[in-house]
């Protein structure tokens, strides 16, 4: 009995726009029902990637297939799509809209409004969904693509950006939609929130310039790189001595990332043995009140910025 | 089933952003005032000109009525249908709604067809309009039109297809609305001065309809079919070209 083909497949994929290069040979494999998180900058290629999956842009070079089907139009009714910035009729109600996203997509009937209701009860848009999309918010706007992309109950969810606009609680909600998907549907988030990402996704792909940096279990990615982070949480209120205490370690040969963030210092180092030590002892000599001092689990952004090794990454913020 | 939800989908669109009521205002408005400006033209002259200028004018009868309607329909007419189609296939890239609906299973040639058959419907209520006004005000003020009045509306109809169908293939290729509209109101121009020559005039859409006249007054009907297949032609270029452009675009 052969497998089942991955529920996202690119061989070569490449994309160009003139001169720029979009994505440069892309291989990637996303597999049924994994919530696969798609990080990078700007411009490292996730919303080409997505488009391209949809069938909107067309590849320049290389293959992409969905569940073993080459895009298409075919391909189209496995996949619910929210596009970065979801526009959409303003003259058309939401409950307008997701009628006419349900009825492109074939449901009819019955199926049709309960995939709509079904929609509009995830998306939390009850309150407002008679209302013209005119009237919407970039949050309620946001809702409604959504609701839009699941109304058909794809088999696969591409969704870039989809908690971008929203507040707080909106994307809460969403992050918990994502995760109750986690075994029925395969979705594709793009973000740059990596807290989110870290929250509800089980495989994680770093793109940068077009490139795929790295593709793996997020936990396994986390395991790899996981050289430790310390922090430090200064007592003082003295800013000019946290300043220079903070320069004294980032001057360190073994500390690869050193963010700060008020009185909390994060620092990544690269594994050396006897940094802590070391930084323990920097502390101490430099005589600055410290409220705590903690050798923590690194997070997906310590990865992340570790990977992409970012100019920025060492700077404090 | 797609290019039915996309049909309706269009025909209300037109309706709430008010371009089919626009065009059934003024569609309405040509089929009374054509059948009214020809019977009336002579006094209107005489009441500014006087006696002398007004005896310039001949006794108006039913087929000023019908050239009155015809000319109006391939001009004004043709001007609305180019304005409410310049911004068809543009105004949903601009706006973004259009990969909204090309990341659901629809075809670009269903797309396509779907903005065609949504602006051929709503000519064809304009059309219906105008006819019926005609119709009714053509019966009171000469007499009641013959069968062949359906020929000269089914003509103008086509001829409006045309303006339509190049007006929406230019905003698909230029992805601009004022320059789809300009190429509308060229096509317009050109058209018209094209359908004066003698032997290829009759071809354009202008040309098809005064023959459409000329049928309505007595010429055999045989007469129009080569004129009507013309502009069918003419529908049939503009869209396949806008559909070969449409299936290479990215969106």
């Amino acid at each position: 009995m052969t497998a089942p083909p991955p529920a996202i497949e690119c061989r070569a994929l490449a994309k160009s726009y003139g001169e720029v290069r979009a994505l440069r040979g892309l291989d990637l494999s996303v597999p049924a029902g994994s919530i696969f998180g798609l990080l990078g900058p700007n411009g490292a290629g996730k919303t080409t990637l997505l488009r391209l999956l949809t069938g909107l842009r067309r590849a320049t070079a290389g293959t992409a297939r969905i569940e073993g089907e080459p895009v298409g139009p075919e391909t189209a009714r496995s996949i619910g799509y929210l596009d970065q910035d979801p526009r959409f009729y303003p003259w058309m109600t939401g409950l307008e809209l997701l009628r006419l996203s349900g009825s492109l997509c074939g449901l009819r009937g019955s199926a049709l409004r309960a995939g709509v209701d079904h929609a509009i009860d995830i998306a939390g848009l009850a309150e407002f969904v008679r209302r013209r999309i005119a009237g919407y918010s970039g949050g309620m706007r946001q809702r409604l693509g959504i609701a839009q992309s699941i109304v058909h109950d794809p088999r696969i969810l591409l969704l870039d950006e989809p908690v971008s606009s929203l507040d707080p609680e909106g994307r809460h909600d969403v992050l918990e939609v994502l995760a109750r998907l986690r075994g029925t549907s395969t979705v594709v988030v793009s973000t740059h929130i990596l807290g989110d990402v870290e929250r509800v996704c089980d495989r994680v792909a770093i793109l940068d310039h077009g490139a795929l940096i790295v593709e793996s279990e997020k936990e396994a990615l986390l395991e790899r790189y996981a050289t430790p982070v310390y922090e430090v949480e200064f007592a003082g209120a003295d800013a000019a001595a946290a300043d220079r205490v903070t320069e004294l370690i980032r001057a360190r040969p073994w500390a690869t990332s050193v963010t700060r963030a008020g009185s909390l210092l994060r620092i990544a180092t690269s594994g050396t043995d006897g940094a802590g030590v070391e930084l323990f002892a920097l502390l101490a000599n430099a005589q600055y009140p410290v409220e705590r001092f903690e050798r923590s689990r690194p997070s997906l952004e310590d990865v992340f910025l570790r990977l992409l090794a970012r100019p920025g990454s060492a700077s404090g913020s | 089933m797609t290019l039915g939800i996309l049909l309706r989908k269009e025909l209300v669109e037109q309706w709430r952003t008010m371009r089919m009521p626009s065009l059934l205002v003024v569609f309405l408005f040509i089929g009374i005032a054509s059948p009214a400006s020809a019977r009336y033209m002579p006094k209107l002259m005489e009441a500014i000109g006087g006696p002398t200028f007004a005896a310039a004018f001949p006794t108006p009868t039913i087929l000023d009525a019908y050239a009155q309607l015809a000319k109006n329909i391939a001009q004004l007419g043709a001007l609305v249908v180019v304005v409410i189609s310049m911004a068809a296939v543009s105004s949903e890239r601009d706006r973004g709604t259009l990969a909204f609906l090309l990341s659901k299973p629809v075809g670009r040639g269903a797309f396509l067809a779907g903005k065609l058959a949504g602006l051929g419907a709503t000519i064809a209520l304009g059309m219906l309009a105008a006819a019926v006004a005609a119709y009714l005000y053509t019966g009171l003020l000469f007499a009641p039109p013959g069968p062949a009045f359906g020929l000269l509306c089914f003509a103008s109809f086509l001829c409006l297809l045309v303006f339509a169908t190049i007006t929406l293939a230019a905003s698909v290729i230029t992805g601009s609305a004022v320059a789809a509209g300009g190429t509308g109101l060229g096509a317009l121009v050109i058209f018209g001065v094209v359908s004066m020559l003698p032997n290829v005039g009759v071809y354009t859409p202008a040309g098809a309809v005064t023959r459409a006249v000329e049928v309505v007054s007595g010429a055999g009907a045989d007469s129009l079919i080569a004129p009507l297949l013309a502009q069918v032609a003419f529908v049939a270029v503009a869209f396949a070209a806008a559909l070969a452009t449409f299936r290479h675009q990215e969106i």
